[in-house]
């Protein structure tokens, strides 16, 4: 479990006063959860996350990972060691030159026996089909590649939570559904948490739970339904919707009564279809 | 300016165990003032083409021709081809360098003589298109989030004022309000300004909404270069390369299949409303 304390996090400032990027966050999430984070450029969801592996420690308050505070320098490899991360630019992941090293590391880190390395190496490879790379260099790699390399790294060392920041960001549609499709069965089938932190609100929506952060303080903190209906005061805050979400919003303003929750484009057919063949 | 491609190929790592063709044979034009969509799937080639159309990449054969210039040619001068071909990177890391966010920004008007007014101005002018805030001006690039330092990128390569603006992938990283934005400043510089511009992007909604045409590239080669209604008229061939269509295009194409017939070329929502309320009015 997570359990966030009264954070607040400044970072140093050269000269001048220090920026307080997190202001006061406190928040519980229990094992097993899909967390999507949502907030605009600067809001402070990269900050918040290399909190959750203790890369960075709060300035106020605390951060507990099952009851350990990430405070606590002697505990971080027991934390690292459970909250694996996925960085928002893959190049500051790359830590072999080989691309199996590079996804082989964390568990080797975490002493992994190394049959058990191979298979899961393996798995996470094909897992975002990445098995034909296996032997190429790290760092010559397009940005799609790159993001799924360092993707498979986290998938392989297994840990309890996984912290994503925009990891989809640079892939095509459909090795975005598939990145999606792996993240949701690691959360149904191994129940290990995901905070998922997106811009693309069709992701969002796969969560079942989304945390809206603004100016370091969290704004809205709800299922995706009842987030995604306020399409008025997102856009305020410089969020969106899905695509089906804001058609169906559009067509209520015109007078199209259909359902207000629409998420997905097999609901907002089934709801046009419903009205079409009503009226 | 005019963008011309005769059958230009390049391979990574040339003679090694991971010889890779990045880009096989790929022909084409554009015209001045056209605004294209570049699309394919993850390691198609997109990022290896366009560095080829500023000269940062040299193909191995083939040529590229910009105003009828050639610029594979030997000799050729990329420094003053670079001030006319505005490059965004995929990765804004690669791009800033400056210790703060002015000198960065201010590196390219610079190198072209120009006066510490002219440069303010037009620094003043591209950070507000941008949508940041002049104090992030005396930051370190490398102390902004994620979709800052894309803001930042961006608006470097918009204070050279390029003919030709060459976007890979500039709207990943940033919150769904700037990416409109960035997407509306871009258009507008097209519109206004004439400006030719090749936008590489995995939105298929973005690319839908802003285009003229659509180039796809798949495995290396250019499969596809045609008007967005063309393009997105087939979504299983799309599929089959890692593609798709827009979100509503989906929704139309389901409703299709349950026998209600909407029409063709839906790709954006501002479409698919008016196509519903038309249908709702003809069936009633
Ligand atoms: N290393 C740093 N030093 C100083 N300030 C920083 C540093 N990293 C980020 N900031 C500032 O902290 C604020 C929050 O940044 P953060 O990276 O957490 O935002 P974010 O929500 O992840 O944004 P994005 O969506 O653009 O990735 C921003 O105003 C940013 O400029
Ligand atoms: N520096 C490099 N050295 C060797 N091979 C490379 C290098 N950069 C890219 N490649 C390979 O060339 C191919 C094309 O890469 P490119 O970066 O052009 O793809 P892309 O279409 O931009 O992909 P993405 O959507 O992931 O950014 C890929 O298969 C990639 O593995
Ligand atoms: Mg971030
Ligand atoms: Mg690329």
């Amino acid at each position: 479990m997570i359990e966030v304390k009264n954070l607040s996090y400044f970072y140093e400032a050269e000269e001048g006063t220090p920026e307080k990027v997190l202001d006061n966050i406190n928040l519980k999430i229990e094992d097993g959860e899909f967390v999507a984070v949502l907030g605009h450029n600067g809001s402070g969801k990269s900050t918040f996350a290399k909190h959750l592996n203790a890369i960075l420690q709060p300035t106020d308050g605390y951060i507990y990972i099952d009851g350990v505070s990430t405070s606590n320098d002697e505990m971080l490899w027991n934390i690292r060691s459970k909250v694996g991360m996925v960085f928002q630019n893959p190049d500051n992941q790359i830590v072999a030159s080989v691309v199996e090293e590079d996804v082989a590391f964390a568990p080797e880190n975490l002493g992994v026996k190394p049959e058990e390395i191979r298979k899961r190496v393996d798995d996470a490879l094909d897992a975002v089909d990445m098995t034909e790379y296996k032997n190429h260099s790290s760092h010559m790699l397009s940005g799609g590649q790159k993001q799924r390399v360092a993707i498979a790294g986290i998938i392989a060392m297994k840990p309890s939570i996984i912290v994503m920041d925009e990891p989809t960001a640079m892939l095509d549609p459909i090795g975005r559904r598939e990145v999606m499709k792996t993240i949701e069965h690691l959360n149904s089938k191994y129940n290990i948490t995901i905070i998922l932190i997106t811009h693309n609100m069709d992701e969002a929506v796969k969560a079942k739970r989304v945390v809206v952060i603004d100016s370091g303080k969290i704004l809205i903190d709800n299922t995706p339904k009842n987030v995604f209906k306020n399409v008025d005061m997102l856009h305020k805050i410089g969020l969106d919707v899905p695509q089906v979400t804001m058609l169906a919003y559009k067509l209520r303003e015109n007078g199209v009564n259909i359902s207000d929750d629409i998420l997905t484009v097999d609901e907002c057919t089934q709801e046009i279809y419903n009205y079409v063949n009503k009226g | 300016m005019s963008i011309k491609v005769e059958n230009v190929s390049f391979v990574y790592g040339k003679g090694t165990p991971f010889e890779k063709k990045a880009v096989d044979d790929i022909s084409f034009c554009v015209k001045k003032g056209e605004f294209i969509g570049l699309i394919g799937h993850t390691g198609s080639g997109k990022s290896t083409l366009i560095q080829m159309l500023n000269g940062l990449i040299k193909p191995d054969s083939g040529k590229i021709f910009i105003n009828g210039c050639d610029i594979t040619a030997d000799k050729v001068n990329l420094k003053e081809i670079r001030s006319k071909i505005g490059l965004v990177f995929q990765y804004p890391e690669y791009q800033l360098f400056e210790e703060t966010v002015y000198k960065d920004i201010a590196y390219g008007p610079s190198n072209f003589n120009k006066s510490k007014e002219e440069i303010d101005s037009v620094i003043n002018e591209v950070i507000s298109l941008v949508g940041l805030d002049s104090s992030i001006l005396e930051k370190s690039p490398f102390e902004l989030s994620g979709g800052q330092k894309r803001r930042v990128a961006i608006a470097g390569v918009l204070a050279m004022s390029p003919d030709i603006l060459i976007l890979d992938e500039p709207t990943a990283g940033l919150d769904p309000a700037g990416r409109n934005d960035i997407l509306a400043c871009i258009k507008n510089l097209h519109e206004q300004k004439g400006m030719t511009v090749i936008l590489v992007s995995h939105s298929m909604e973005d690319i839908a909404n802003n285009v003229d045409k659509i180039m796809i590239v798949s495995d290396a080669k250019l499969v596809s270069f045609d008007y967005p209604s063309e393009i997105f008229k087939d979504s299983e061939m799309l599929k089959n390369i890692g593609l798709n269509v827009p979100q509503v295009t989906r929704v139309v194409n389901h409703l299709k299949q349950k026998g209600i017939n909407l029409g063709n070329n839906i790709y954006t929502v501002e479409a698919a409303v008016d196509a519903i309320l038309k249908y709702v009015k003809e069936e009633s």
